[in-house]
């Protein structure tokens, strides 16, 4: 039976959501002028000054380049501790912060919460240099049911 | 430019007082600066505070407590470099004609545990997906050094133990509390590899100087005054945020970027080098960030700062003592007070008076704060 909840993005200016899950994407922006890329976007161009810079949808997938297991979460934070906070590296240049997962952890989970079944006894399936990739969650239902979606990226473990 | 020097240095020890007001908390350390300048309160041109949370009336409070003399009083919030800010500042208005003589106040009370990266925590999507703990960040940069280095995780036990000590001989230290290289590495998990001693605390605190001109000082008998021998300040440029998330960082975690490039030219105007540095007080809220400095300001190349400290060059009787007074990492960070708080430590081993005196008497020393990632610097001569 096919799952029509309807599903919104976290926060629309970083994250879009798409049709189907292949379609979600993270939204960056680019300077014409320079040639630089930035997540989150922005309007005014750090290295040239000016403003102009266009909306772009970033790559999905990257390479890890540092990852951290967090114990404890903040009060207002939504993800449950302790979860993978991840630095991925896009082709693009830039970096991204995100919550990691492992593939099968996702869909073992259900896609309800963002954290996984990580903690300090698996973390070692996480390694710098992975391939990492868009995996977004859901990260809470709003009050007309909808999936409240939040972009994360996961890596393989087969990788 | 006219020479400034610091008159006068007092501090409360940093801890926890939760039933104090900001008056009772200050007061300490005020009184203390002011009898150790020899400059009456009522001699005091123009005051500074350095401060994050703070009521309405509270800067003015603290400092109308010893008279209300009519000076202008000015507060600055710079996160961590609240107080460095202040004095940076002041130095500027004292050096360039506008007063003779400033008083400079850093004081907070913090919260226990984490701190919010804005006034706003819970509104961003950061927040919200638990992408904004600031000791997850640095375990991120923290594991990239292990690799990229090879540094062992000892080096930053190592630095936590000699922080300790040094913190040990501190009577105004949050925790004057001798540790070692297995409690260190035993405790808590914060965010893996990052673990609690190797984390600042959160603290409360004041600490406050005194600064007036070379000439100014001979009318007080000041035989003490340590020379403001040079300033530098900035913030990070886009080069330092470019493939990072944005402002969040500062250049303090990325490489020490912006710290290298200010150092390079307070070195050129107070003509010296890293190598003429005696001792150096540096931002160190997490043990890496000492790792980072030390190279950033030239006392050892890129990516050996582990093994200096394991190698004892950075104690206070090495090559280059840091931190002498403990560090953000156990004297405490109350942010407001930190950047004075460093300024007071290096004017007291500069004098020879300081609790953990090195023990061949410095020449020149160097302050190094950064808040929010806006770094202040200052080169102190006697």
């Amino acid at each position: 039976m096919p799952d029509n909840t309807k599903r919104k993005s976290l926060e629309p200016t970083v994250f879009r959501v798409g049709e189907t899950k292949e379609e979600d994407t993270l939204i960056g922006s680019f300077c014409a002028k320079c040639g630089h890329t930035y997540f989150p976007p922005r309007e005014w161009c750090a290295a040239c000054f000016e403003p102009g810079c266009k909306e772009v949808e970033l790559s999905k997938e990257g390479i890890l380049s540092s990852f951290a297991l967090v114990e404890r979460k903040q009060a207002y934070c939504l993800v449950e501790a302790p979860y993978t906070f991840g630095e991925v590296r896009l082709p693009e240049g830039i970096l991204i912060y995100t919550t990691l997962n492992v593939t099968s952890d996702i869909a073992a989970s259900g896609a309800v919460r963002v954290h996984s079944t990580i903690d300090q006894d698996n973390f070692e399936i996480f390694q710098v240099g992975q391939t990492a990739r868009l995996m977004p969650v859901v990260i809470k239902k709003d009050d007309d049911g909808a999936d409240i979606v939040a972009y994360n990226f996961a890596v393989s473990e087969e990788d | 430019m006219r020479e400034v020097v610091v008159l006068g240095v007092g501090m409360r020890p940093f801890g926890r007082f939760p039933d104090l007001t900001f008056e009772e908390l200050t007061y300490p350390a005020i009184s203390h600066a002011l009898e150790d300048s020899g400059v009456p309160f009522k001699d005091i041109e123009v005051a500074f505070c350095g401060v994050v949370n703070s009521g309405l009336y509270d800067s003015r409070n603290v400092i109308q407590q010893f008279g209300w003399t009519g000076i202008p009083i000015h507060s600055m919030a710079q996160a961590s470099g609240s107080s460095a800010a202040a004095f940076r500042v002041a130095y500027w208005t004292v050096a360039s004609g506008l007063y003779d003589t400033a008083l400079i106040v850093g004081y907070e009370k913090m919260a226990r545990g984490f701190i919010p990266s804005t006034v706003m925590p819970g509104r961003s999507h950061l927040d919200v997906m638990g992408l904004d703990p600031i000791p997850a960040r640095v375990a991120l940069e923290m594991r990239k050094r292990l690799e990229l280095y090879d540094e062992p995780i000892e080096a930053h036990a190592a630095y936590a133990v000699q922080s300790s000590e040094n913190a040990s001989l501190n009577p105004y230290a949050h925790y004057p509390i001798k540790r070692t290289k297995e409690e260190v590495l035993n405790s808590v998990m914060i965010s893996d590899p990052l673990r609690l001693l190797m984390c600042c605390p959160t603290s409360d605190g004041a600490a406050a100087t005194v600064i007036t001109t070379r000439e100014k000082a001979k009318s007080y008998g000041a035989s003490r005054a340590i020379t403001v021998a040079g300033w530098a300040c900035g913030s990070p440029q886009s080069e330092d945020l470019f493939g990072g998330p944005g402002a969040f960082i500062g250049g303090d975690f990325k490489g020490g970027n912006l710290t290298k490039r200010l150092v390079k030219d307070l070195y050129e105007k107070t003509s010296i080098g890293p190598e003429d540095v005696n001792v150096a007080l540096v931002h160190d809220p997490f043990t890496m960030a000492a790792m980072v400095d030390i190279e950033a300001l030239g006392f050892c190349p890129e990516g050996e700062g582990g093994r200096w400290i394991l190698d004892g060059k950075t104690r206070v009787d090495g090559e280059i003592p840091i931190n002498t007074d403990g560090g953000l990492l156990c004297k405490g960070h109350p942010m407001g007070p930190t950047g004075v708080s460093q300024v007071a430590e290096v004017v007291k081993q500069l004098r020879g008076e300081a609790s953990n005196q090195i023990p061949k008497r410095p020449q020149i020393g160097l302050t190094h704060s950064s808040g929010a990632g806006m770094i202040n610097m200052l080169v102190l001569k006697r």
